[in-house]
């Protein structure tokens, strides 16, 4: 991998707790302020040429850290990888000089259909080896590092031939990526799929982890189980919490985005449920990653 | 196991398509009875998102036809044109003319010119800036053997639609009546309109146009250059004041500059 040849990075993403700045908030955002250290948006909602949005994200960058996250590339498809899709990231990557760039260990297309989800990949070697070499690609197209989120999931595509957990710690040792460990969606996961969070967090290297997720679910009655659903609709849960202060105590402080995407509440009330993450990693005793 | 590709070959079909994952020799987990309500998270999901979508970007066609019915257009859609990109806004691309297929010769034909003018605010809105104002001078400095060949740029954002409908008006209702509301208006009758769609500071504007203004726009946009546009002049397909029109439209901000060469 190449590094270093994007933009010039604007403001830091401290180890501290940022938001997701979703459209609803921007003028709210602009016009008051809030004292977050930094922000996260979703990177294909700024691929334009022009206009509002590009403007209000200039804004936002000058005072505060971003993130631009990805919800569209389908890293884990067999198709190829998009080149529109690509050139539009890598624009906005020199456009905005952002201090993290992230994806998803996930596929939604394949044969030129996009479901605009994130699918599960099949815990196998041949995903493994098929996923490495995309994420390679795209940090040598983007001449930087980026960050793979895991997903959550509500079936297997098979048996797999490893844990999720070694899968992805695979994937950021043999691709040079670092994780977004989103711990919601281990803990929806360990949930749906029958295992122990803290097993999955145990097994992943300190070293690895850049970027914390935390977000609400939902619990959908699905017969006589109970499933659990990734719905970014609600507050963090108390489980959550409890699985996310496990992780500060292994991982350290670590850039933690809260993610609010449906039934958004107004800016104030997602930015104090930030701050109940920047309050975890605050506590004295928490490791400086 | 089979290959990675079928795999996914087989889940986009057994989600897109609600096809049974039996029928593509996928062995899916968990495989019991709990399989068929996961997997509709996934067949809910990819509904839901592109209903959504269309949704935010055709927001008068959503009050034309109600939440309800714009769901069902947008599954039928979705069936007929799939999500091309990982880009949701790429998906409003094909609607215009899919639901002028749909509608076409019944009292609700004119759903397709509403569809193309949102497309038209939807594609201004992420065009390029630009701070170009039209400059007299530079036009002043091209030698006059040379007029013939000049062409003049249109600011970037600016779209321009020729409709079998009247949807100005309907387009101003949407934006005067209370959200939430249905739009109080009898259907259009059948009368062509010209619009022109641009971005500016203080957001979308839409104005109408005289046939004549929208043609030779349309003719510029085109790259027809100055010695076509007056050959449209003495056609009458457009003004016999070019200077003054174009001068007009200079003021007005849509014509940025000209091109030479």
């Amino acid at each position: 991998m190449t590094t270093g040849a994007s933009a010039a990075v604007t403001q830091p993403v401290p180890a501290r707790a940022g938001i997701g700045l979703r459209a609803v908030h921007h003028d709210e955002f602009l016009a008051t302020r809030p004292a977050v250290p930094w922000v996260e948006v979703h990177s294909e909602n700024f691929f334009a040429d022009g206009g509002r949005k590009l403007e209000v994200l200039d804004a936002v960058r000058r005072d505060y850290g971003v993130s631009l996250h990805g919800v569209g590339l389908s890293l884990g498809s067999t198709d190829p990888l998009d080149p529109a899709h690509l050139k539009q990231l890598r624009r906005l990557v020199e456009r905005v000089g952002p201090a993290l760039v992230s994806e998803h260990a996930a596929w939604g297309s394949v044969q030129g259909r996009y479901l605009n989800d994130l699918l599960p990949l099949p815990f196998t070697a041949e995903a493994l080896d098929h996923l490495v070499g995309r994420v390679a690609a795209v940090q040598d197209y983007l001449r930087r590092e980026i960050l793979v989120e895991n997903v959550s999931s509500y079936l297997r595509l098979g048996a797999g031939e490893m844990p999720e957990w070694v899968f992805m710690t695979e994937l950021a040792r043999r691709s040079g990526c670092r994780l977004l460990l989103d711990v919601n969606n281990i803990y929806v996961n360990s949930r749906n799929h029958g295992f122990d969070a803290g097993d999955y967090l145990a097994a992943v290297p300190v070293e690895l982890v850049a970027e914390m997720h935390l977000a609400g679910y939902s619990v959908v009655a699905n017969g006589a189980e109970e499933l659990l659903v990734d719905t970014h609709d609600a507050p963090v849960t108390a489980d959550v919490w409890q699985l996310y202060a496990t992780a500060i105590a292994r991982f350290g402080r670590v850039p933690t985005l809260l993610e609010w995407d449906a039934r958004l509440p107004p800016l104030v009330e997602l930015v104090a449920e930030a701050r109940k993450a920047d309050a975890w990693l605050q506590v004295p005793d928490a490791r400086v990653a | 196991m089979p290959a990675l590709r079928e795999v996914q070959a087989a889940v986009l079909d057994v989600v897109l398509r609600r096809t049974d994952p039996a029928t593509h020799g996928l062995a899916l987990l968990p495989a019991d009875a709990r399989l068929d309500r996961r997997l509709g998270v996934y067949r809910t999901n990819a509904r839901e998102n592109f209903a959504a979508a269309l949704a935010a970007a055709f927001p008068l066609l959503e009050r034309e036809l109600g939440a309800a019915r714009l769901r069902g257009l947008a599954a039928d859609y979705q069936d007929a044109h799939p999500s091309p990109s990982g880009n949701l806004f790429d998906i409003g691309r094909q609607l215009p003319a899919f639901l002028g297929a749909q509608t076409g010769g019944g009292p609700q034909e004119y759903l397709g010119d509403i569809a193309r003018l949102e497309w038209a605010v939807q594609e201004a809105m992420v065009a390029a800036d630009c701070a170009d104002r039209f400059d007299p001078a530079a036009l002043a400095a091209v030698p006059a053997a040379a007029h013939e060949a000049l062409s003049f740029r249109l600011h970037p954002t600016v779209r321009l639609l020729a409709t079998a409908w009247p949807v100005f008006a309907r387009w101003q209702a949407l934006h005067t009546a209370p959200a939430g509301t249905p739009l109080e208006q009898e259907l259009p009758r059948r009368s062509t309109e010209h619009l022109l769609v641009r971005r500016t500071a203080g957001g979308i504007e839409l104005q109408r146009l005289a046939a004549a203004d929208h043609d030779l726009l349309a003719a510029i946009a085109g790259g027809s250059p100055l010695g076509d546009l007056a050959d449209l002049v003495q056609a009458g397909a457009v003004p016999a004041d070019l200077g003054q029109v174009l001068a007009r439209w200079a003021r007005a901000g849509v014509i940025t500059g000209i091109a030479t060469g």
